[in-house]
């Protein structure tokens, strides 16, 4: 039996089969899972003092938003700054695999993990506060893409910093996400659009924006965040 | 019957025969050695001093040029806000940013990084007794916090005094230093030992860093939701509202709405929530010495 | 060193540092095959050198081709090697199967097959019984082993084994080194081990490589290499009824340095170890003196060790 090498595709997907069998196996997992769960308890409170549909599905959605910083920096900041830190990397860099696949094959592993939590999060939460009946659907589809798509690009972003501090992943992926893009977000500027709360808000049609310019904006994010992590990846030693 | 015999060899080693710490001072061995940890690598501590530093000195250009400004004119005559008063609580929303960086990078690692790496068999091997590991611990944790909370603010509350023009105005400013101390000490106590806490708990290092992340962001805005549905006591939960809750009310800065926490609920969020953390620190760490004592095989 | 006339490793000039840290400095080497002991103290660049030749380190100069290829550069060359680190950190949440296949299919073996791969590679390191318990609760010997079926399941032609044998017991170690060796003589594999600790390496292969402060101190057969550290004396020790008369009958000779008597024994430091033997097997004979052992002290690895890197600053065996 000889090994024939595999290609770049049936790497990523090998790694993103292994990546995901760790995180259910591990407890990171099972922590973002119940942040799921959280913003469902202030809807509940809501709908049961009777507030408006609009007040609900904003807080909802604020709330979802919320567990950016959170989700994608346990679930994809470990996955990457602990195979550096404890070396398991040498497992994968000594195998003939080109190094981006390592990067590929987590994203698409947990990116979709972390977009599938927030959207079930806020999906449920639309189901708690009265469903179609309370907020449309097309409104509910621009949220659950608005809080899907700033969870892929955070990933990416949790992704690249890992490679870039791999020791402090984790913290440094949620100080950004909290503190950095949440307030870069809020500014009155053009500079906001480099926000992915503000992209995930725009995506999702708060504050009267248009969706283009925000899912564009997501995509440059994301695509940076990806070129920066494979290149730095490549570079490792 | 094979005789008995013996020999002594002698191998150049004298043992130790000098004087012998004590052992109620181990715990500033490990309180020396949190420090040095935290002073290695560049992105423990150095960054996020240095954040304080400048949000120091923001506030303190803020202070200085608004003494001068038409606003300090108007805040004399007691018209719109006194902002000799009004920044430095304003400063503590900063503070926390730092404050909950360094719980990240050092807090809620620490511990279970000993646990990861094994080092408590190195620990209690020695005569080094739980309550000297937490004491260690804990003590080099809140000196990091106090540089963040207690040390800026401390500066801006003289640097403030030192703006006033007569004597009876300063010594009418000296009264914001005990307050500054009171929202600082509690601030220092709380983001030093609830980290601590989720630290010892969890199994791994990036364990505790998730669940700590979580606590501090979700669960306590979820609270704090909550407490703005339900009952207003209930946001003093969310640390960082408790901390600017607290400095608001004493420095009576009027924010409108139900935005902030009552004052004792303030305070006692931040109390009972460190003392809950460090009990619990002690416990697990003691349950740790005295079953297994940590390390992976 | 015997083996394929092709080389396997090629190092030119090679030299890789950390920032100042100086790992492996202008070593010019060429490995044609066999089982080969690469050997020195802590830090002396063994784990360096091994990573340049799996393709996780770049050199900072110089260059190395690894079945002729460069092996950071080339996957495909890195198909063909099995590489084993010196860690033991691995993927515990999975079972020692799953983490075999896993690897044996991120090292090029077809997904269908993989398993069939991973598991004969267990089978052959003796983890037949716990190849579906979790990596985290094996031993250190079971890790190790889980390691070495993981390094050999793409079946490669080139294993490097950096410290294969740390932290396992005795009678794992045996185990161990028998398999080592049996798929060098069996299955014609090149094996390039790494360790600190000299019967272990004396236990697997003649032919060694001497690292020391990043280079290459000496390299081919330790008994070849020990008849070349003339300036340290060969040391016979001679048990036998009558000592001092084999004493006389050699004193005279040129070879021989200094001759150290003990009640039933004699040591004789000699230059020329194959003259030596003939004189005293001609003495011994002649005298009809009765030989009870004859046993050289220094003909091992430790001796040679020492010798080498004994004479420079801060070496240790």
């Amino acid at each position: 039996m000889t090994a024939r090498g595999l290609s770049g595709g049936q790497a990523t997907l090998a790694i993103a089969r292994l990546a995901i069998v760790r995180a259910v196996r591990g407890k990171a997992l099972w922590i973002a899972a119940a942040t799921a769960v959280l913003p469902l308890i202030v809807v509940g409170v809501q709908a049961s003092l009777g507030h408006t549909a609009e007040t609900m599905w904003q807080t909802a959605f604020m709330l979802t938003l919320l567990t950016l910083p959170i989700v994608p920096s346990i679930l994809i900041g470990p996955s990457l700054s602990d195979e550096l830190e404890d070396k398991t990397s040498a497992y994968l860099w000594s195998r003939a695999l080109p190094r981006w696949t390592i990067i590929a094959g987590k994203l698409a592993g947990l990116a979709p993990v972390a977009a599938a939590i927030a959207m079930v999060s806020l999906g449920v939460a639309w189901l708690v506060m009265g469903g179609p009946g309370k907020v449309p659907v097309d409104t509910a589809v621009r949220g659950l893409a608005g809080v899907a798509a700033p969870a892929l690009v955070a990933s990416a972003l949790v992704a690249a910093l890992a490679t870039l501090v791999p020791r402090h992943a984790v913290a440094v992926s949620v100080v950004y996400l909290l503190f950095v893009d949440k307030v870069v977000g809020e500014l009155p500027i053009k500079l906001r659009y480099v926000s992915i709360a503000f992209g995930g808000r725009s995506v999702a049609g708060f504050d009267d924006l248009a969706a283009a310019p925000g899912a564009l904006s997501l995509l440059v994010v994301g695509s940076v965040a990806v070129a920066i992590a494979i290149t730095r990846i490549g570079r490792m030693e | 019957m094979k005789a008995r015999t013996g020999v002594i060899h002698d191998l150049g080693y004298a043992r130790y025969a000098g004087e012998r710490r004590p052992p109620e001072t181990l715990w500033r061995v490990i309180m020396r050695q949190h420090l040095a940890y935290a002073w290695k690598t560049r992105w423990r501590l150095k960054p996020w001093v240095v954040i304080a530093l400048a949000i120091t000195v923001g506030v303190g250009v803020v202070l200085y040029v608004s003494k001068n400004s038409i606003v300090g004119m108007l805040s004399r005559e007691g018209v719109g806000p006194t902002w000799l008063t009004a920044a430095v609580p304003f400063a503590y929303t900063w503070y926390r940013i730092p404050a909950f960086m360094i719980s990240m990078t050092i807090g809620a690692a620490v511990i279970a990084r000993d646990r990861e790496t094994g080092a408590f068999t190195f620990y209690f091997s020695r005569p080094v007794r739980p309550f000297d590991y937490v004491l260690g611990k804990l003590t080099g944790q809140l000196a990091l916090m106090a540089v963040i909370f207690l040390a800026g603010p401390v500066v801006l509350g003289l640097f403030s005094v030192g703006l006033t023009e007569t004597t009876s105005e300063a010594l009418d400013q000296l009264r914001i230093l005990p307050k500054v101390l009171a929202i600082g000490a509690l601030g220092t106590v709380a983001y030093a030992s609830i980290p601590l806490a989720f630290s010892a708990l969890a199994p791994r290092r990036t364990i505790a860093l998730a669940v700590w992340a979580t606590y501090y962001i979700m669960v306590s805005t979820i609270i704090a939701q909550l407490g703005a549905l339900l009952w207003l006591p209930l946001k003093a939960f969310d640390l960082g509202l408790a901390m600017e809750s607290m400095a608001m009310r004493l420095f009576d800065v009027p924010i409108p709405g139900e935005t902030l926490a009552p004052l004792w609920a303030a305070i006692g969020s931040l109390v009972v929530q460190s003392a809950a953390a460090i009990a619990v620190v002690f416990v697990m760490v003691r349950r740790e010495a005295e079953g297994s004592v940590g390390g992976s095989s | 060193m015997s083996g394929p006339a092709t080389a396997i490793v090629e190092a030119e000039r090679l030299s890789k540092w950390y920032g100042h840290v100086l790992g492996v400095s202008d070593v010019s080497w060429t490995l044609p095959g066999g089982v080969i002991g690469l050997l020195g103290p802590n830090g002396a660049g063994k784990s360096t050198l091994m990573k340049l030749m799996t393709g996780l380190l770049r050199p900072s100069r110089g260059a190395i081709r690894v079945l002729g290829g460069d092996p950071f550069a080339d996957a495909g060359v890195r198909r063909r090697i099995g590489y084993s680190p010196e860690h033991e950190h691995t993927y515990d949440e999975l079972t020692a199967r799953e983490l075999v296949t896993v690897l044996a299919h991120l090292a090029g073996v077809p997904r269908a097959e993989a398993p069939r791969a991973a598991v004969a590679a267990l089978e052959a390191m003796g983890m037949t019984e716990a190849m579906d318990r979790r990596v985290r609760g094996f031993s250190k010997g079971m890790r190790q082993r889980t390691k070495l079926a993981a390094t050999l399941a793409h079946d490669p032609e080139l294993l490097v084994l950096d410290e294969p044998l740390t932290g396992v017991d005795p009678v794992a170690r045996i185990d161990i080194i028998e398999r080592i060796k049996k798929l060098a003589a069996e299955r014609g594999k090149t094996v390039i081990v790494s360790s600190h600790v000299l019967y272990e390496i004396e236990a697997l292969t003649e032919d060694i490589v001497v690292i020391y402060r990043g280079q290459v101190l000496a390299e081919g057969n330790i008994y070849e290499i020990r008849r070349l550290i003339d300036r340290h004396p060969h040391r016979i020790r001679v048990e036998c009824d009558r000592p001092r008369e084999v004493a006389a009958a050699v004193a005279g000779a040129e070879h021989v340095a200094r001759l150290v008597m003990e009640r039933r024994a004699l040591v004789i430091e000699t230059r020329d170890p194959d003259r030596c033997y003939d004189d005293l097997a001609a003495a011994i004979v002649e005298r009809g003196v009765e030989l009870r052992a004859m046993t050289s002290p220094d003909n091992n690895l430790g001796a040679v060790f020492e010798y080498l890197t004994g004479g420079r600053e801060g070496g240790e065996a």
